[in-house]
């Protein structure tokens, strides 16, 4: 399975779009690019698996902040099928034994580009394949990564750091 | 706050929101000349359930604000007995509306009584240009989970500046795209929801009380947020008492409930 950070929201019908199209919004605040390349996450399609992810985006270079995130999954062959390329890089989080999992969808056009949001769209509003991480749960996550010492609190960035520090760090439950 | 709302042709109504405008007679005012011919009447209603506005003009421009309203409906009566040369300028614009969509009637009479005729978008203030400023760096730039956005810098240098101002422009801001730009009120609770909720205390929590009732989802989804971040007992609350209509926002709000029924006390 791949799994990638959503904006659930975004991905709502609106009354002056037909039930199953979709926001132009979701290109820009949802499928944001790098050098025409969109990152995933590999993980199972167990949902604790998915947590993994959860992990990795939170010890990423850009999380600043606790916030509920929402993650949606589907298997790895659906965009292999519809000719999307796939490469695999290191992915950019301070779990290192996370590093691995990550890929990249490679040399994305318009077209492409809106094609994934095609295959999406479905699963995102049925909700079947989304697994949300309240501020609480992503929390949990991180500070138990700390006390595993997959993580090392201090490869967090400066304001995750500092948030962590106003909560007490304490170890989970 | 009511608001000049489009409108577009005479006799048309058009309901937004809330808010609504009635149109019988508007046209852009012809001018009179100083030959004392015979008014023609012309009359804009504007409403809101909520609250309402009224503008009266009489002789050389008088106003007076507000006046009377009938039942839920104001009856704008614009009397063009002799409208002075400010008015003459303005009432084509509030005749259009196009030109006002979004500016509160307030402003409108602001700008009549001021020497000179100014377009009311135009900022006129520190209040309006944090307003402005504010509005296109979140539409520059969406807001992303886990990561700071610019406007909360903006939010909170201009809370330091003038609280109370400060707050008077967010909900200015609110209350006026509500209902046409909802994505950028959305953006805009969120913001406010990862400001310390000492900053924000009161005010905060009607603002969010306010945004669960919406009607759209992104809102909705930005005020439960909101509740999450500042957490507590009076979140707490107003979180039980929402039912949301959306499967997916109501199991959030349960779990948010779980959450914080852990750490509030």
């Amino acid at each position: 399975m791949l799994a990638r950070k959503i904006s659930r929201a975004k991905w709502e019908p609106k009354e002056y779009l037909a039930a199953d199209e979709i926001r132009a919004d979701v290109i820009s605040g949802c499928l944001r690019t790098t050098g025409d390349t969109l990152s995933w996450w590999r993980c199972t399609d167990d949902e604790e698996d998915v947590a993994e992810v959860a992990l990795a985006l939170a010890a990423g270079p850009k999380f600043e902040r606790f916030d509920t995130i929402y993650v949606v999954r589907l298997p790895e062959a659906v965009f292999a099928n519809a000719g999307l390329a796939s490469e695999s890089t290191d992915g950019e989080t301070a779990v290192k034994d996370l590093r691995p999992r990550h890929m990249d969808l490679v040399s994305l056009d318009v077209e492409r580009l809106a094609m994934v949001a095609r295959i999406l769209g479905p699963l995102i509003r049925s909700g079947d394949k989304v697994v949300r991480f309240t501020k609480a749960q992503l929390m949990t996550i991180v500070t138990t990564a700390i006390h595993e010492e997959r993580l090392d609190e201090n490869d967090l960035t400066q304001e995750l750091q500092e948030k962590l520090a106003w909560h007490g760090d304490a170890p989970p439950s | 706050m009511t608001q000049v709302l489009e409108a577009k042709a005479p006799g048309s109504t058009h309901a937004i929101g809330r808010d609504w405008v009635d149109t019988e007679t508007v046209k852009p005012c012809q001018d009179r000349g100083q030959d004392n011919s015979p008014p023609s009447v012309k009359r804009v209603h504007f409403g809101s359930r909520s609250n309402v506005d009224t503008i009266v003009w009489g002789k050389k421009g008088e106003f007076t604000v507000p006046a009377s309203y009938d039942q839920d409906k104001v009856v704008v009566q614009a009397l063009g007995t002799y409208l002075s040369s400010r008015l003459r300028q303005v009432l084509p614009f509030i005749a259009s509306c196009e030109a006002l969509a979004g500016t509160p009637l307030n402003d409108v009479i602001k700008s009549l009584s001021e020497p000179g005729i100014s377009v009311p978008h135009q900022p006129e203030n520190r209040n309006d240009q944090f307003r402005s400023k504010l509005i296109a760096t979140l539409l520059d730039e969406s807001i992303e989970d886990g990561v700071t956005h610019p406007a909360e810098g903006l939010i909170d240098e201009a809370l330091r500046a003038d609280s109370s101002d400060c707050q008077n422009g967010l909900s200015r801001v609110l209350v006026e795209n509500y209902s046409t730009r909802p994505s950028l009120c959305a953006s805009i609770i969120r913001c406010i929801g990862r400001l310390d909720d000492v900053r924000v205390r009161g005010w905060g929590m009607r603002v969010v009380d306010d945004a669960l009732q919406n009607r759209d989802a992104e809102v909705r989804e930005a005020a439960i947020r909101a509740l999450e971040a500042w957490g507590g007992s009076e979140a707490l609350d107003m979180l039980r008492r929402h039912k949301d209509t959306e499967v997916w926002l109501d199991e959030y709000v349960q779990q948010v409930i779980v959450d914080l029924s852990g750490t509030t006390a």
